[in-house]
């Protein structure tokens, strides 16, 4: 059989590539997760499938990482999470975890390298988990890795290695009750904000999770983000072993997220309808609409809901505030003025006059936007 | 050309539902799962029961769907061999209901030689009191109890014809030779308070222990040990090897599975199960005639029990 020649093999890559970044920006237009998180499963049996040693099989997994990687890159995902290596695999053959240490020193240097795929996209890079136990060459690795994209601020990329959820929650734990002593408080009461604000994760600047894959039609967690999936995760099981895990194993789980958000949006714009007051709003809701200008008094507004309990309150204005978030409560979550992020007592102080004519302009567009949708 | 980009993801969202139905219907000829009590390499110890109720429908009507599933389920587990069932909701609507939920369970089981053992046993210690009384208390504090509410279901010889072929033939034993058939069922209801909210608790029991004996103590360590003995142990929940996850709401059983506050330390190597939607609205089930779609199908219990049976644990290696 004849191979393709090679500019026609050019072209067939070409197309594809072009293909695929046009399906990515379509989906982009959507709602998108802002954490992602992966179980890297299946890469032995992947190996063994296609007769091959098992450390191909985790180089393989490891193109398969650079390739989801840059998928969710362009699609805009803020924080992507992979389960790398577990502290219970350690329990492997000597050797087998002598050739994943081999690999995770020499990927973790070529990852952050200059020109490649982490700086094109500013990715930070995290190693989460126990280093102490990783050997002495894979732990100068990991500090020279986050060194190299420590100035990244576009997106996050944690490496969990080697890591356990249970023994995340344990440190989460033993840091509440340190930082309680330290405070010397003796009314002291530690919620679950303080335990969640302790964890690995929460530490390297990760937002909630909202998907969590698993490859390899397991149907387990295996003590991966148990505390971040708990609630509000959409946990997904692929069949498909992760070297060949790419775009069309992730679409569905994409379409699943944006229909979760749409369909939330349109049963909030619905109740919004009812007349339902302020105080009520359902919470976890979220829907998009589109910039109105306040011509009268010459602001714009745009109001986005975030997922789960934020609100996200967009103002410009003279006073140049870009973003508010809020959570339930109506506490500032964070805010951003241009390009610093401006002081909270200013903004409150703003939010709390001006959110009277925001709600008035809410009703005003979703009233006319379900019209639009239920037509 | 937003307004094009909108199209063509609004296209590609629908054909992705025409996917998701024809392959949910699809799934309608699937082989039949076994039956509850046939041989299986494998069964849970204890299984899991996450019900999310519909909060469209009348309250009446959830707290009794909800209860009718449970009822199901403790009859299930009692076929089927499994000791230690919990429930969770994440409201804690079914530990409201404890005592409807015992008088039920009590009515089903129509044995003369049920005992009295099924009183529900509630929470042992109030939430911790308040660190000036603890103060004199003792060093050795015991941790504090997870909120979960427990029914011990008696066992009763199962009415159900059983395989004789291989027993040997024996004159009929004294009462007090005989061995019960089935264990009893340890039945536990839990909520939202069970999960995150009791790792914090148990924070705080090692903050006050700690600040007891060495206030400013900053090379404190606690273990991974420490923390699942406290949410595990005699006074926890012990983790489950299979969930099954069941949305009482039949229009978003399609969705992807989550955990809606499900205490996160025990899920550590649950299976999980999520019950498929039904592909018609108005199907009717063979077995289950009459039953509303909200309650839990005795077919998806034994596929759940298939799949655990054949799903391979390597813990690591």
């Amino acid at each position: 059989m004849l191979s393709w020649p090679p500019p026609a093999l050019w072209l067939q890559e070409f197309l594809a590539d072009k293909s695929q970044r046009a399906l990515l920006s379509i989906l982009a237009a959507g709602p998108i997760p802002q954490h992602v998180a992966f179980v890297m499963d299946g890469n032995r049996r992947y190996a063994r499938m296609h007769h091959q040693e098992v450390q191909q099989g985790h180089a393989e997994g490891y193109v398969a990482l650079r390739r989801m990687l840059e998928i969710c890159m362009r699609l805009g995902v803020r924080c992507v999470s992979v389960y790398s290596f577990s502290i219970e695999n350690f329990k492997r053959s000597p050797k087998e975890v002598e050739a994943l240490m081999d690999l995770a020193e020499e990927k973790l240097i070529e990852l952050c390298q200059h020109g490649e795929l982490l700086e094109e996209y500013g990715v930070r890079l995290n190693v989460v988990g126990k280093k102490e136990l990783l050997p002495v060459r894979v732990q100068l690795a990991v500090e020279k890795a986050e060194h190299l994209t420590a100035k990244n601020d576009r997106s996050i990329l944690n490496l969990c290695m080697p890591y356990t959820s249970r023994d995340e929650m344990a440190t989460a734990v033993q840091f509440a009750v340190q930082e309680a002593l330290e405070n010397d408080d003796q009314d002291a009461e530690i919620t679950e904000k303080d335990i969640d604000a302790h964890l690995m994760t929460t530490l390297a600047g990760s937002p909630p999770l909202d998907i969590l894959v698993r490859t390899s039609g397991v149907k387990r967690l295996s003590d991966y983000l148990l505390w971040q999936c708990s609630e509000n995760t959409q946990i997904q099981f692929s069949s498909a072993y992760w070297p060949d895990f790419g775009l069309w194993d992730f679409l569905p789980i994409l379409l699943d997220f944006q229909r979760k958000d749409i369909i939330s949006a349109l049963s909030f714009a619905v109740e919004w309808r009812k007349g339902c007051p302020r105080q009520n709003w359902p919470r976890s809701e979220r829907y998009r609409r589109g910039r109105r200008k306040n011509r009268e008094r010459g602001r714009v507004a745009r109001i986005c809901m975030g997922l789960r309990d934020r609100l996200d309150v967009i103002l410009t204005s003279r006073n140049h505030i870009q973003e508010v978030v809020f959570n339930s409560e109506w506490q500032v979550y964070e805010a951003k003025d241009g390009e610093e992020t401006c002081k909270f007592d200013r903004v409150i102080k703003l939010a709390r006059e001006r959110l009277p004519q925001i709600i008035g302009l809410q009703e005003l567009t979703l009233e006319s936007r379900v019209k639009q949708v239920t037509s | 050309m937003s307004w094009l980009t909108y199209t063509v993801l609004c296209f590609i969202h629908a054909l992705y539902s025409i996917y998701k139905s024809v392959s949910s219907y699809w799934k309608r000829f699937d082989h039949a799962p076994q039956p509850l009590n046939a041989p299986r390499t494998k069964l849970p110890t204890h299984l899991a029961l996450l019900l999310v109720p519909d909060d469209d429908s009348p309250f009446e009507q959830q707290k009794d769907d909800m209860l009718q599933t449970v009822e199901h389920v403790a009859s299930w587990c009692k076929d089927a061999g499994i000791e230690k069932v919990s429930v969770y909701d994440r409201e804690g609507l079914l530990q409201d209901s404890s005592m409807d939920l015992r008088d039920r369970l009590q009515d089903a089981d129509d044995s003369p030689n049920s005992s009295t053992e099924s009183e529900p046993e509630y929470p042992l210690t109030p939430p911790l009191s308040d660190v000036s009384e603890s103060r004199t208390l003792t060093p050795e504090m015991l941790p504090p109890a997870l909120q979960l509410y427990t029914i011990r279901i008696p066992s009763s010889p199962s009415k159900r014809k059983r395989d004789t072929r291989n027993i040997v033939k024996r004159r009929k034993p004294n009462s007090s030779e005989r061995k019960p058939e089935i264990q009893p069922i340890t039945l536990h209801l839990i909520s939202r308070s069970t999960g995150k909210p009791a790792v914090a608790k148990v924070a705080q029991h090692f903050l006050q222990i700690h600040a007891q004996s060495k206030p400013h103590a900053l090379d404190l360590s606690i273990t991974l040990e420490d923390v699942g003995t406290c949410l595990e142990g005699e006074r926890g929940l012990p983790p489950p090897d299979l969930m099954i996850v069941h949305d009482m709401r039949p229009h978003t059983r399609h969705r992807p599975l989550e955990l809606h506050g499900f205490p996160p330390w025990q899920v550590r190597l649950t299976e999980f199960y999520q019950t498929r939607p039904d592909p018609l609205p108005t199907t009717c089930r063979e077995d289950e005639v009459g039953s509303s779609s909200s309650i839990l199908a005795e077919s998806e219990f034994r596929r759940a029990l298939d799949e655990f049976s054949t799903a391979e644990m390597r813990l690591g290696k």
